[in-house]
């Protein structure tokens, strides 16, 4: 092998070094963009938990109060019943999935 | 002095406390390995930085489906769908006539070369330290040699004497792995 062949082969090395540089770069840049959304998700799920749950049952209640006194009484059990059950099985789906590690 | 994590330490990194670090010091180690599967596979050095990245990025989304394999077998297996399937939607876009919009590599792939490549910088890791940095800051960082023997405390001329020395111990080692 002749010193210009090995020359060559060196710059060549050299390309494949800077290509796996940009390779990881790129990766790392989606990697971090990734990981900014995950903290992001794991937030607003916290939010949700903290607010979303509370908020949703004084929604409720103030409808109630603000709804009742224009129902007929003998609809009156479906606005007690149907919502309270979609919160029940609302909450129950949140805390089943809630983890504690999520957060 | 310090040990180095193993792999598994790495992803157990990201996966627990999103060590962005921890998955590049992994990547680290194996992009060279990666890269080189997916180019003797696409045998186009653009298309392979792409299937390595494609590759990489697929395996940190899909991490916590690693069954402690070798990672880098374990990235080399997905880059080496993800260039097969590159290559199939590739040969069907080629059965529509070309047109002048056709991306054609612009130097061959050549499996000799690349694997003299290999054998080079195993031979160039297997250099003594202080060789190996005459070689890195010359070769790969190209800064003139004034500059290393100033770095290093010798003269130009000792330098010079060395890389030859270097050069012709690389071509018999290189040789002899041939």
């Amino acid at each position: 092998m002749t010193d210009k062949e090995l020359y060559l082969l060196f710059e060549q090395s050299a390309r494949n070094r800077q290509r796996v540089g940009q390779i990881n770069r790129q990766v790392m840049r989606t990697v971090r963009r990734d990981m900014r959304l995950k903290a992001l998700r794991k937030w607003a799920k916290l939010l949700a938990f903290c607010f979303g749950l509370p908020l949703m049952v004084i929604a409720y209640l103030w409808l109630l109060k603000e709804g009742v006194p224009f129902l007929p009484k003998e609809n009156m059990w479906i606005a007690f019943i149907v919502p309270v059950l979609t919160l029940l099985g609302l909450c129950g789906k949140f805390l089943h999935d809630f983890s504690v590690e999520d957060l | 002095m310090a040990q180095h994590p193993t792999d598994i330490e790495l992803i157990r990194q990201v996966l627990h406390e999103d060590n962005a670090r921890a998955f590049s010091a992994l990547m680290q180690r194996y992009t060279s390995q990666v890269y080189g599967v997916a180019l003797r596979l696409m045998k186009d050095e653009d298309a392979a930085a792409e299937v390595a990245q494609s590759a990489f990025i697929q395996a940190y989304r899909q991490l916590s489906s690693w069954r402690g394999e070798n990672f880098g077998a374990w990235v080399s297996i997905i880059a080496n769908h993800i260039g097969l399937r590159m290559l199939e939607n590739e040969k069907r876009r080629q059965q529509v006539p070309l047109d002048e919009n056709t991306d054609l590599p612009d130097e061959p792939y050549d499996e000799r070369k690349e694997e003299l490549i290999r054998s080079l910088e195993q031979a160039v890791a297997a250099l003594p330290e202080q060789d190996r940095y005459i070689i890195e800051e010359h070769y790969y960082a190209g800064v003139p040699l004034a500059d290393i023997a100033r770095k290093t405390g010798q003269t130009e001329n000792n330098i010079k004497v060395r890389l030859f020395r270097i050069r012709e111990r690389l071509k018999k080692e290189m040789k002899g792995e041939s």
